[in-house]
């Protein structure tokens, strides 16, 4: 790595003389407001799913703006401390957005279609998108793409195939993968129930027996921290890292059954919910803090507003 | 023409630079890392003023030196440290520094005064990023996010570098198995050992150290610049200097301190105004009254 190029005088690697503004002030503080109703955006979207199911919660940060450094030309008078710039800030913006993905409580519902992970796993979810090449049959291909959620309120829909058989999906419609990728299906009249492992049995009516209709597949993704939020409780990686030959080395598929049951580390809670990981006491803290540095941006714009008004009274 | 105006009005300007530096430190005060800053002012050099024309005999030579105006002249940093704020991520990191000098005690405002008489400044501590020219700076904001390739972010996207000069780079791991100690060195916790980056040594967080700390360029976008990069050294194992995993250092500006600061920037502002207005009305009373027929 080069080391820095170094400056030969104040300005080489530098931005310098921004553009000499009356109302500095008023900008400043006009971005920041911005930079913080954002922050309030997000406060007030993570309280508001409270109660959601599997719900993982945002956060942000902030971080000052590029200042604009102005050389100061000139004899250095002495007992100056500092180079001879003056760097001229312009208020903070929000960065960093990043969801929280660690685990939220664990409330039992005695659903059977009701699942919780325990560990760090996720349920694979497909979503379906149509793809240009057409079925031999003559309509459009549906392919599923994946997406991942903790939250395991599934549900039983038809599926509107002419076997007469019902998908298991979450709430909103996505049908939930197999570990071959395709969609989990029983047969229309069936008792269902999934065990430990992520194995879903299908009883008929007059059987004893239930039969073995799919097997959950159960990821772990090793880099949970570039997690994106796709809504309906989905989470993908974002378009350019799901690309399957770069996705591969993202994803660890978890073999439940090749664990057993009684492993301690990773399992399937049948009649058991994810809550949402939201904190309220930490969310409502944050929502004072960001009001109280709202109302002082404000108060810094009113002052801005006020200079700028005994500028205009100068004459007249 | 009269030099009063010219003087309230580098006042005037004097004093906004004063107000945008309270706003910007109001505007930063959640901003993770963030120094507040303080305006110092200065007088223009004195004129000296020489009387060359009087009705008293006798009255004529230098009256005295006169300072002809104010400016602000320099933003200077506060280094004091942060408090620091538990996050419980595995990537936010903040530094608590207190170095110590043999035989010099620091005040609040990190400075101390030696046996000769001068002034010295406490060094500070910092984390060293590069950014996308491979230039360095300096930042206290430990707020690091991990991209794809393993390489640890800064907010506004400058690589976190390493002991070895290089970016740190912990590709394959999940960033919530990694300890981070307080010397800086990354260690991986389902095994225990230390992560080893590209080169095959161990990788250790590059700590800066800053002796001139004044020297310091604040550029924006949390970082400092340096203009002589030489000035910084790398921590040296027994400086009262710590890296803590799971916490970032919040700002240290007093918001308090800040508002008060813009309210006197304010009025002082106001008061200058009003200095403009009397010789605004005292030149119309010259053009307009004197010598009227």
């Amino acid at each position: 790595m080069t080391a820095g190029s170094g400056m030969a005088g104040p300005g080489r690697n530098l931005i310098v003389n921004g553009v000499e503004s009356m109302n500095h002030s008023m900008i400043t503080a006009g971005v920041t407001m911005n930079g913080l109703q954002r922050r309030l955006d997000l406060i007030a979207h993570n309280i508001a799913n409270l109660n959601t199911t599997g719900y993982k919660k945002q956060d942000a940060t902030f971080d000052d703006l590029l200042t604009s450094i102005k050389a100061q030309r000139g004899k250095t008078l002495p007992g100056r401390l500092t180079p001879p710039v003056l760097p001229i800030g312009s208020g903070a913006r929000l960065a960093g957005l990043k969801i929280d993905m660690t685990a939220g409580p664990l409330t039992e519902t005695g659903n059977p279609l009701d699942l919780a992970l325990q560990g760090d796993a996720l349920f694979e979810i497909g979503v379906p998108v149509v793809t240009e090449t057409a079925d031999p049959d003559g309509g459009p291909q549906i392919v599923y793409e994946p997406a991942w959620t903790r939250s395991g309120a599934f549900r039983l829909s038809p599926s509107g195939d002419e076997d007469g058989t019902f998908m298991l999906t979450t709430p909103d419609g996505y049908p939930v993968l197999d570990v071959f990728g395709n969609p989990v299906r029983v047969p229309a009249v069936s008792d269902v129930t999934v065990d430990r492992q992520g194995n879903v049995w299908a009883r008929q009516p007059g059987q004893d027996e239930p039969a073995l209709a799919a097997t959950l597949k159960v990821v772990r993704v090793t880099r949970p921290d570039l997690l994106e939020a796709r809504g309906d409780g989905l989470y993908a990686y974002p378009p350019a890292l799901m690309d399957p030959a770069v996705r591969e080395a993202l994803v660890e598929e978890l073999d439940l059954n090749e664990r057993g049951p009684d492993d301690a580390e990773i399992a399937v809670l049948p009649g058991w919910l994810e809550g949402s990981n939201v904190d309220l006491a930490a969310e409502l803290t944050e929502l004072i803090n960001v009001q109280r540095a709202y109302q002082l941006s404000a108060r810094a714009l009113q002052s801005a507003h006020e200079m700028m008004g005994i500028a205009n009274r100068l004459r007249g | 023409m009269m030099r009063g105006l010219y003087m309230a009005a580098a006042g005037m300007i004097a004093q906004q630079r004063k107000h945008d530096a309270a706003v910007n430190n109001i505007a930063n005060a959640n901003t993770p890392g963030y120094k507040a800053v303080t305006t110092t002012m200065r007088t223009f050099p004195e004129a000296l003023l020489h009387a060359i024309r009087t009705g008293d005999a006798g009255r004529r030579g230098p009256i005295g030196r006169l300072a002809t105006g104010v400016f602000a002249e320099e933003y200077v940093p506060l280094f004091v440290q942060g408090d620091l704020a538990s996050t419980g991520r595995a990537t936010d990191l903040a530094i608590l520094a207190d170095i110590r000098v043999d035989g010099l005690e620091f005040d609040a405002a990190g400075r101390a005064v030696n046996a000769n008489g001068e002034t010295v400044y406490q060094p500070q501590a910092f984390f060293t990023v590069a950014n996308e020219n491979g230039d360095v700076r300096f930042t206290r904001n430990g707020q690091f996010t991990v991209n794809a390739a393993g390489e640890w972010l800064t907010p506004s996207g400058m690589r976190l570098l390493g002991t070895n000069g290089q970016p740190v780079v912990t590709a394959g791991i999940d960033a919530a198995d990694i300890q981070v100690t307080a010397a800086g060195l990354l260690i991986n916790r389902r095994t225990g050992e230390p992560v080893i980056g590209g080169d095959g040594e161990p990788v250790q967080i590059l700590v800066s150290v800053v002796e001139q700390p004044y020297n310091l360029i604040r550029e924006g976008n949390g970082v400092f610049v340096l203009e002589n990069p030489a000035e910084a050294r790398a921590l040296q194992p027994g400086e009262n200097v710590r890296v803590m995993q799971g916490y970032t250092e919040r700002s240290n500006v007093d918001p308090l301190q800040a508002t008060v600061d813009m309210m006197t920037a304010l009025r002082m502002y106001e008061a200058n105004q009003q200095v403009i207005q009397t010789f605004d009305r005292t030149l119309d009373k010259t053009v307009n009254d004197i010598g009227r027929l």
